[in-house]
């Protein structure tokens, strides 16, 4: 049986293949402007990586936030449910999952059947998603991936007080103005973030163990500062932004 | 001042202002609406619409004072005083189930009001601005349940220049009864300092009380009828009727549409319709409900067979009213409102009401801006968490469409009905 998670998030589009509940493919593309077409390429690709053909795949499950825009899906699932029954998957002793995507923050509390306790969602602000470290990273001149290299330098990070997106970038700016050095503009961006998915976190309360998902879990400053504020070790899966699809296609195996 | 003048003098919205301000407009309506005759089920809202038609028309006629007052202020007090009721944050949510509410919502913010004010009152001071609501002949204020609505029925009574009362309605906290007596002179007094300009009369108290009572027991019974399952009624209807309870109990009005929602309650539960046969999930809806068009109830219902199978809002908290004694019983119904005191009331009504529908979780619709119900958000999930009844606090707006963030919104109560169905 051959079935296919579908995450359609607010910056890449993401497919996992599960053949008899195994992992046998997966890809990531760019979402862009039409979700449509990159949930096309995301699927070929991963059926490509699987060695099948689409038409086996018999169940699909959409998840993410352009779970609506995929007709052909047999059944659409929110990204909480994905991302909870993912990590729990991969590390079936997780109680909690702390998934930071592009434009979502979220903190989930499972049970012991990866089933969904609770859960916490940021609010409307950017602060504390991907989205306000890819922002940041422009205003800086720097990628996302050297970003926290960069903040591993730093020695005295600066404090980051506005958690509106833009009014922080203008913060930055500011700094830069000042001459300060850029790793410690960089180290207090993490920070910024940081805070805010501590305050989910504690908001909804922590239960070991935890694991990290989505796209920013890629980030080892952000995940090294948060374990630290929450003094416990966060589990990492190899591919977390591959995790909410990887939930999805579970699902679609479940119920096939 | 320049900025109050020309606000004053503000023309918006051209079209159609000068025959929205005259009674005539409503009275015609009401002649039209009296050859409506809709399917039974329909003749509540029949009776609602002509309601407001009525009050319009009443308060633009101007035969009777117009007095603005704020929602929970018990609509009996101003009936019995022989004035006008009329309760601005209620036409600022008529005015977002019209999908007008943006434009309202501009002109206060263009008169200094900040966006961080509640949607209710600043649709409420837009509409003032626009010029477009009955003008007060005073302003009677109640501290029950927010402190903004004493402000933006200050900058009201500053606007039309008319008097400002306010009447001082303690937390019944260490003693109830003591809260009641001190409530029922506040009122008598109240009453006594109002005289030039509402002389109340034995006679009007005697019908409202009588039409209040009869009402309540109406009302009792549609909330009974409601405890069956499958649901009989939809919970957003039931979120639009509250305004027949903040404002019309006291009048045939309100008599008539309970009288009329009980039987076709009692109908529907006799003759098994109910309004989702594959009901799966029954909701218990705290607080008021977005009043621009959405797609959130159909939602609930066509996806996840989600019903609202009751609000808070719609409990009947109070006893009957007294003729003999109605100062005292209706200082008794102030105070029995659950949303009035510590958050541990409305906690406990919560819990109760959860129970008596039989619920599978709660929402609370957790509105921008509102304090008094979002500052007891804490207790509300703890109270309920620790009997293991799920929770959800959903954020948005009941009138301002522009803070509804449809994919965050649907995303919230799409994870809250998984966690539900396990």
């Amino acid at each position: 049986m051959i079935a296919a998670g579908i995450d359609v998030g607010s910056n890449t589009t993401k497919v996992v293949i599960l053949k008899n509940g195994e992992w046998v493919g997966d890809a990531l593309v760019l979402t862009g402007a039409d979700n449509r077409s990159s949930v096309e390429k995301a699927l070929a690709q991963a059926v490509k990586a699987a060695g099948i053909k689409q038409t086996e795949i018999t169940q699909y499950v959409a998840t993410g936030y352009g779970r609506i825009n995929i007709p052909f899906a047999d059944r659409k699932v929110t990204e909480i449910s994905c991302h909870g029954r993912g990590a729990h998957t991969v590390f079936p002793g997780t109680r909690t999952v702390i998934d930071v995507g592009g434009q979502d923050s979220k903190v989930i509390r499972v049970d012991a059947s990866g089933r969904v306790a609770d859960f916490i969602m940021n609010d409307k602000c950017a602060a504390g998603t991907g989205r306000f470290l890819e922002v940041m990273a422009r205003a800086l001149e720097i990628t996302l991936t050297e970003m926290a290299a960069v903040a591993g330098k730093s020695k005295n990070p600066v404090t980051i007080s506005n958690t509106c997106t833009v009014f922080a970038e203008s913060e930055v700016i500011s700094y830069l103005a000042q001459g300060l050095p850029k790793e410690d503009i960089i180290r207090g961006l993490h920070e910024a973030v940081v805070d805010r998915i501590e305050s989910m976190a504690l908001r909804l309360g922590i239960e070991p163990e935890v694991t990290m998902t989505g796209g920013v879990a890629l980030n080892t400053a952000i995940v090294t500062s948060l374990s630290k504020r929450l003094k416990l070790t966060i589990l990492l899966p190899p591919q977390p932004q591959l995790i909410g699809a990887y939930g999805a296609a579970l699902i679609a195996t479940n119920q096939a | 001042m320049n900025n109050i003048k020309e606000l004053m003098a503000s023309k918006l919205p051209p079209k159609g202002k000068k025959y929205l301000t005259r009674p005539s407009f409503y009275f015609l309506l009401k002649m039209l609406t009296a050859f409506w005759r809709p399917q039974k089920d329909r003749w509540p809202q029949k009776i609602s619409f002509s309601f407001y038609l009525d009050l319009l028309y009443r308060a633009y006629r101007k035969k009777h004072p117009v007095v603005w007052t704020n929602v929970y202020t018990p609509p009996e007090l101003i009936w019995a005083l022989g004035g006008t009721p009329f309760m601005p944050e209620i036409f600022a949510a008529v005015a977002a189930s019209l999908g007008l509410a943006p434009f309202f919502l501009k002109k206060a913010e263009q008169a200094w009001y900040s966006s961080d004010l509640c949607s209710f009152h600043r649709g409420a001071l837009g509409m003032m601005h626009s010029r477009l609501v009955p003008p007060p002949d005073l302003i009677l204020a109640t501290n029950q349940l927010c402190d903004g609505a004493i402000k933006f029925l200050e900058a009201a009574s500053a606007f039309y220049r008319c008097p400002f009362y306010l009447l001082h309605i303690p937390y019944p906290v260490t003693s109830p009864a003591q809260a009641q007596t001190w409530l029922a002179k506040e009122l008598a007094a109240l009453v006594r300092d109002l005289k030039p300009l509402l002389p109340v009369t034995p006679h009007t108290i005697n019908g409202v009380v009588n039409h209040s009572n009869q009402a309540r027991e109406y009302l009792l019974a549609v909330n009974r009828l409601r405890q069956q399952i499958p649901s009989p009624y939809r919970g957003r209807e039931a979120l639009s009727d509250v305004t027949m309870h903040l404002l019309a109990l006291g009048t045939t009005y309100g008599t008539t549409f309970y009288h009329h929602l009980a039987d076709n309650l009692s109908e529907r539960v006799k003759n098994k319709r109910p309004v989702l046969p594959q009901q799966k999930y029954r909701l218990l809806w705290l607080h008021f409900r977005p009043y621009y068009p959405n797609f959130l109830f159909d939602f609930l219902e066509e996806h996840y067979g989600a019903v609202i199978a009751f609000e808070e809002v719609n409990a009947v908290t109070w006893e009957k009213l007294s003729v003999a004694d109605f100062w005292f019983s209706l200082a008794a119904k102030i105070l029995s409102n659950p949303l009035w005191g510590q958050a541990g009331r409305r906690a406990a009504q919560a819990v109760s009401l959860a129970r008596l529908y039989q619920v599978h979780g709660v929402i609370h619709f957790a509105q921008g801006g509102c304090r008094q119900s979002n500052g007891g958000v804490f207790l509300l999930r703890e109270t309920l968490r620790n009997l293991k009844i799920p929770f959800l606090n959903l954020e948005g707006d009941c009138i301002d469409e522009r803070n509804f963030m449809a994919g965050q919104t649907m995303t919230r109560l799409e994870s809250f009905l998984e966690m539900l169905e396990g």
